[in-house]
């Protein structure tokens, strides 16, 4: 699941903490009224994945079944014939494209999650797919804690799970960028690794930065929320904050610290953060997009009445944003074109080969790949 | 408090405290000498007060400022309409990129319509009626107070004890750190004098920067904001009267000085036994005993005899089964948890324990049930006693560490007191068992004074047992927060300790004293003789004339064995400390080199793109792991050899190129250069347990030969080791900072603040020594220079913005004179060139060309973050940092560097090795070398 969707905002300031850009560009977007979109000129193919009596299955193409959808509210893989899901009951499938290969239900003893009263219980809500392994994160709380505990389990590639999680990283989101998986913390606590990739890499977050000169207790970050990430390596990465006034600053890592590179109006809710092959960010703020291209960060005209709340891609010229509803949309390097989905979707997955997944409690649906697309 | 001539006083010392280092100090630093309480310098008063002319938030105009909500601006109300100043307004470059907040903390309108606003980073910045930025100029610690004088010159103050006094023009006329506590804004006094006070007491500043008096006292510690105008500190200038809560004394009254911080090398410590201990008794004259934890909570006793060490189990649960949880009535053997260990009344050894109970539900598993148990160590094997069972049912505890029994850890324990307070109690040991004491309120402390034993309540009053009684016993008048332990070797001679303040109480013959300490006080004291008393947790220790905190004490729990031997047991062991002969090496006191605020720097023009050298990237294969393509931090011996940090190992690379795994246990956030190869195979470095949490605490020294490393003799205490660097000739320095870390740490007392910042060693077999003299910064870097002098940089405070500071310390082992110049930011590397030539750089493009004593400024016009240099003659100087930074200099110009890494790349390690030079990077290692023909 994008993180963006899922993250509960809490304002647990109370602390003397100031923000200084210095001479950064801030990033107004007009809500210019919508223009008609051309439509997406990719075929959307719909998927089945039902839950059965004894588990669960992808339906051929076409076939038909009374059994409920699986509820998938979570999607990444590493190829189209190795996806991974995660349904709303904890259950990770693992799909080869055109059937269920493995399915792992609450593989760690995880426990139950009580939606309705305050968060408690065991949410797990993202799966994320390295090299090495696939990731399930979440974490654990109870009725009086803010912030939990991690939860986190790891499937090897020698089909073990590692459930060991880390109590100094509550992950809000993770990330893969192909060979590591970089799971980020609230900013709840002073411990300095707030970035952590599987590998063990473990860096700070904006405001809680490996500087070579640590932080004063005027910076004590405990109003700072790290709301996007999407990390290119241990040299290179994006990052968006936002502080207790609700204002947003977008950083990039260098391997040391994080400039930070624009501020994003205040009261502006993030909602996610993706990177293309050229290094430039696409951000998902207020609904609307905002571009950087390595020098600037402009808004690219796209309305934030339509409510883009998530972005992945295959390239710079194929970028996928979820929109209101059942909507999503497609940059497609010179214009943005729209579509349409059976259902309302949580997460979408760009796959290596070009094709974008998306799925949600009520459905999954892939697209053509890129090379069948235009 | 009004203090007179006391026969005690001419055992206490004056305060020769220290200076920041700006100006040559008046006020010498050394030794502490003086024998009875100074008299007064100042005259009493016959001038009128100065008085305050208006708001300071108001401007001569009638404008208005104000700080706005959380710091972040300042808001200006002026004829001409509203305006905001943002802290981008209020400063030059900030120090760090990544660390963002500045917050305003003060303000202050000059006559001239100029408005002065003082920041949480030290900046104290000065701007015109168009809020245009003036100057600014930088302090240690958050600025607390600005205060205009009668001379029309501010008055600044910060959280860290700086007292500065600087001009409408940015120009620091003086400046003192005495202690470093947090301050009182300044009050003027009579005669210009300049009065601040803090937790420890007053300090009284002639306007040309002589410390005219201090006079201890033990004010809250949050004195430093008292707004109240009954309790907040105050000085009437026409009377000479100095106040605060429970303070009131004439300026030409005598003073008790306040004692300095800087510590005491009179012990030395070694390690006895590895394991952490939390409880330690001395049995006999050759037998100790400690309680240790295994993980998983398992207790063993350790008794010490004939420097032989013996560990002896402790049973794990009660020997009976119990109702452990109340919802299933299910009977278990509870849990033991032990509190402590005594001298138990019968001769043997006993262990204060706790059968602990689960939770009921709701309760949180510190407040679980709980009842207190004694067990008795007979032999090697312990067992339970059920003398006070009854008492201890009736009376349950619970697993708060609030209701651990008590009894007395010196001599013979006879009295044992439980409970909490509503039902608790006092058992007294008799032949024919124990008898019950009755208290008022819950004894929080038994302790044996002479013959008597004594215990104070949780409503800090003392009491004397007698018989079975509890007699009051008064207590000193003044103790800022009640009596909190009691101690002593007899009547004659009895120790009151107030709460967590920087007094103690002596009662010699009946007559008490305050005496002040060097640092807050915490738990109670330990006393062999009137002469030889030392701080529960062994910080500090009483010699009979003075207390003063013991460079190199480890934290734990003291006993003492004989005259000056004192036993520590804590968390990394148990230690034996005896007189110590060590000489700490003292940085004489240092010139400036600059006035005040700093001009801005020139852009710096950079030449052509460098040329005749060719430039590789380099991967460096390492037997049994990943082949080495990125660094953080390199470093280079005398023969060439290199050490290599990366992310997540310590890479030595030989003559011939060959890579070796040194470590791969550091995997560090931080970018400090904390290794030093002193050749192949051979070096020091430090080793961090962990990288948060316990910061200025985590860093052990380690030294490696052939290969393998073991502990080094010393420890950089209470800091955290930040560079390591060397001159090749056996002169290496080591440098820590206290102020990394923790954005909650910086916030707490600064018990170090002024103590050893630097290790030094003259020679390569040598000792290291602890450095005093080295002003209070958060230092990044150092250089050692052919002489065996060093440079050190940092900044003024642990970031996130705020003045650099770069710190010349000349001469062998720093001893022939010292130089300090501002930077305007904060620097991040430096190189000595030679004895008197060096090259610093640091945030926002900054760099510093020391030479001769003069320096020159230069400013990157990129603005890039500059993280490294290396030089290996004044026509050879290499500079790294972000985007993509890497520039040479040849003695003329500066010239980038084409290394193939990308603008992307950020720089964080160079060194020079047999003419190559290795930049390494999180991008990538490139090695540079001129081109052959």
């Amino acid at each position: 699941m994008i993180a963006g969707i899922h993250r509960q905002f809490r304002n647990l300031s109370g602390c003397l903490v100031g923000i200084v850009v210095a001479a950064l560009p801030s990033i107004a977007f007009a809500d210019t009224p919508p223009e008609p979109l051309p439509k997406l000129n990719r075929k959307i193919v719909p998927i089945s994945i039902v839950k059965t009596k004894t588990g669960f299955v992808h339906l051929a193409e076409g076939a038909k079944s009374n059994d409920p959808p699986a509820k998938i509210i979570s999607v990444h893989g590493r190829s189209a014939t190795d996806l991974w899901f995660l349904t709303e009951d904890a259950v990770l499938l693992h799909d080869d494209g055109k059937r269920i290969v493995d399915r792992y239900v609450k593989p760690c003893g995880w426990g139950e999650f009580n939606r309705e009263f305050n968060g408690v219980g065991t949410h797990v809500f993202q799966v994320v797919t390295d090299k090495d392994a696939v990731h399930v994160i979440g974490e654990e709380r109870n009725a009086n804690s803010r912030v939990g505990s991690e939860v986190y389990g790891s499937l090897g590639k020698d089909g073990k799970w590692s459930c060991k999680g880390n109590s100094a990283i509550v992950p809000a989101l993770a990330v893969s960028g192909g060979d590591t998986t970089w799971r980020v913390g609230h900013n709840m606590d002073n411990d300095a690794c707030r970035i952590r990739a599987s590998n063990g890499f473990c860096t700070s977050g904006p405001r809680w930065a490996p500087s070579f000169v640590e932080p004063v207790g005027d910076t004590v970050d405990m109003g700072i929320h790290t709301v996007a990430l999407w990390m290119l390596g241990v040299d290179d990465g994006f990052a968006i904050t936002m502080d207790e006034a609700w204002r947003g600053s977008l950083h990039r890592f260098n391997g040391v610290t994080w400039a930070p590179i624009a501020k994003i109006d205040s009261n502006t809710r993030i909602s996610d953060l993706w990177a293309d092959e050229e290094r430039h960010a696409w951000i998902v703020a207020g609904g609307a997009v905002l571009h950087y291209d390595g020098r600037t960060v402009k808004s690219m005209g796209f309305a934030a009445s339509v409510g883009a709340r998530a972005v992945r891609g295959t390239g710079a010229r194929d970028v996928f944003f979820l929109g209101d509803g059942n909507m999503i949309f497609q940059w497609d390097g010179a214009r943005f074109r729209e579509g349409q989905l059976a259902f309302e979707p949580s997460d979408l997955w760009a796959a290596p080969g070009g094709e974008v997944w998306f799925v949600g409690p009520d459905g999954v649906a892939v697209t053509a790949p890129l090379s069948e697309g235009h | 408090m009004k203090i007179r001539n006391r026969p005690i006083l001419a055992g206490l010392a004056a305060s020769s405290l220290l200076a920041c280092g700006a100006p040559p100090s008046p006020v010498k630093s050394g030794p502490v000498v003086s024998v009875k309480p100074q008299e007064s310098a100042v005259a009493t008063p016959t001038q009128k007060p100065p008085a305050l002319r208006r708001d300071p938030h108001a401007g001569p105009l009638g404008e208005k400022a104000s700080i706005v909500k959380w710091g972040i601006g300042v808001e200006v109300k002026a004829p001409a309409g509203v305006s905001i100043l943002e802290p981008d307004d209020l400063h030059p470059p900030p120090g760090d990129r990544s660390l963002l907040a500045i917050v305003v903390t003060e303000l202050l309108w000059l006559d001239d319509g100029n408005l002065v606003i003082g920041l949480g980073d030290g900046s104290v910045t000065a701007v015109d009626r168009d809020q245009k930025r003036l100057w600014t100029v930088g302090f240690r610690g958050a600025v607390r107070g600005l205060v205009s004088t009668e001379q029309g010159q501010i008055a600044v103050t910060t959280d860290a004890g700086v007292v500065a006094l600087v001009s409408p023009e940015g120009k620091v006329r003086w400046e003192r750190q005495i202690m470093a506590d947090d301050l009182t804004p300044v009050r003027l006094g009579p005669k210009g004098l300049l009065l601040v006070a803090g937790p420890r007491g007053v300090l009284a500043f002639s306007p040309e920067g002589e410390l005219v008096f201090s006079h201890a006292a033990s004010l809250p510690s949050d004195i430093c904001c008292d707004k109240d105008p009954k309790t907040a500190f105050s000085v009437d200038a026409s009377t000479g009267r100095v106040k605060a809560k429970d303070l009131d004394f004439g300026i030409d009254d005598p003073h008790i000085p306040i004692p300095s911080p800087e510590p005491s090398f009179s012990f030395s410590y070694e390690k006895v036994f590895p394991d952490g201990v939390f409880s330690l008794l001395a049995s006999g004259p050759d037998e100790l005993y400690g309680i240790a934890v295994a993980g998983d909570k398992k207790y063993e006793v350790v008794r010490l005899k004939d420097g032989k060490v013996k560990r002896i189990p402790i049973p794990q649960r009660s020997a009976r089964a119990e109702v452990v949880d109340e919802e299933t009535k299910k009977r278990e053997r509870p849990r033991l948890d032990i509190d402590g260990i005594v001298n138990g009344p019968n001769g043997n050894p006993w262990l204060l324990a706790r059968r602990v109970f689960d939770p009921e539900p709701g309760q949180m598993y510190w407040g679980a049930p709980a009842a207190s148990q004694l067990l008795e160590l007979k032999g090697d094997s312990v067992r339970e006693r059920n003398d006070l069972q009854k008492e201890f049912e009736d009376n349950p505890a619970t697993t708060s560490s609030g209701t651990m029994m008590v009894a007395a850890r010196e001599g013979t324990a006879n009295l044992f007191c439980y409970g909490y307070d509503s039902g608790h109690g006092c058992g007294l040991w008799e032949k024919s068992g124990f008898r019950p004491v009755e208290s008022k309120n819950k004894v929080i402390s038994v302790n044996r004074v002479g013959d008597k034993t004594m215990v104070v309540t949780d409503a800090r009053q003392v009491f004397r047992l007698d018989g079975a009684s509890l007699v009051p016993v008064e207590s000193p008048k003044g103790a800022l927060y009640g009596t909190f332990a009691v101690a002593g070797t007899g009547d004659a001679d009895r120790w009151f300790v107030s709460g967590p303040s920087a007094m103690v109480f002596h009662e010699v013959q009946g007559k008490t004293t305050p005496i002040p300490t060097p640092s807050t006080f915490e738990g109670g004291l330990v006393v062999r003789a009137p002469n030889d008393a030392w701080t529960e947790y062994g910080a500090m220790h009483w010699d009979g004339n003075r207390w003063s905190t013991i460079w190199g004490a480890p934290s734990g729990k003291v006993v003492l064995r004989g005259a000056n031997e004192v036993w520590v047991g804590g968390a990394k062991g148990i230690f034996r400390g005896i007189p110590s002969s060590l000489t700490p090496v003292r940085v004489p006191a240092a010139k400036s080199a600059d006035e005040g605020a700093l001009a801005e720097a020139p852009p710096l023009t950079l030449g052509a793109t460098l040329a005749g050298y060719a430039v590789a990237r380099t991967s460096l294969v390492v037997k049994g792991g990943e082949p080495v393509t990125k660094g953080k931090r390199i470093a280079v011996a005398r023969d060439g050899t290199i050490w290599l940090e990366t992310w997540d190992r310590l890479v030595e690379v030989d003559a011939e190129g060959k890579a070796t795994l040194l470590r791969d246990d550091e995997k560090r956030i931080s970018f400090d250069r904390w290794f030093f190869p002193e050749a192949r195979g051979r070096g020091i470095l430090s080793h961090r347990e962990r990288e948060s949490e316990a910061f200025n605490e985590r860093d052990t020294l380690l030294k490696l030969e052939d290969g393998k490393t073991a502990p080094a003799d010393v420890l950089l205490l209470h800091q955290d080791v930040v560079a390591i660097d060397g001159n090749g000739s056996g002169v290496t320095w080591i440098l820590g900072t206290t102020g990394a870390g923790s954005p909650w740490s910086a916030k707490s007392s600064r018990p170090f603040e002024l103590a050893p910042h630097a290790l030094v060693r003259a020679e390569d077999k040598g000792k290291f020594l602890p450095v005093l003299g080295l002003p209070s910064a958060n230092f990044v870097d150092l250089a050692v220079s052919p002489d065996g002098g060093a440079f050190f940089v940092g900044a003024l405070n642990a970031g996130p913005t705020g003045e650099g500071i770069l710190f010349h310390a000349r001469g062998r082992l720093g001893a022939e004179g010292a130089t300090r110049y501002r930077a305007p930011a904060t620097l991040f590397g430096v190189a000595a060139i030679a004895n008197d030539e060096a090259w610093a750089v640091g945030a926002a493009g900054a760099i510093l060309h020391v030479k001769g004593g003069g320096v020159t400024r230069y400013t990157l016009p990129s603005g890039e973050w500059l993280r490294a240099v290396v030089g290996s003659g004044p026509n050879d100087v290499w500079i790294g940092g972000d985007g993509g930074t890497l520039i040479h200099w040849n003695g003329r110009e500066l010239q980038p560097v084409d290394h193939g890494l990308g603008a992307h790349a950020a720089f964080t390690g160079l060194a020079i090795s047999r003419g190559t030079l290795w930049a390494v990077s999180p991008s990538g290692i490139v090695r540079i070398a001129k081109s052959r023909g």
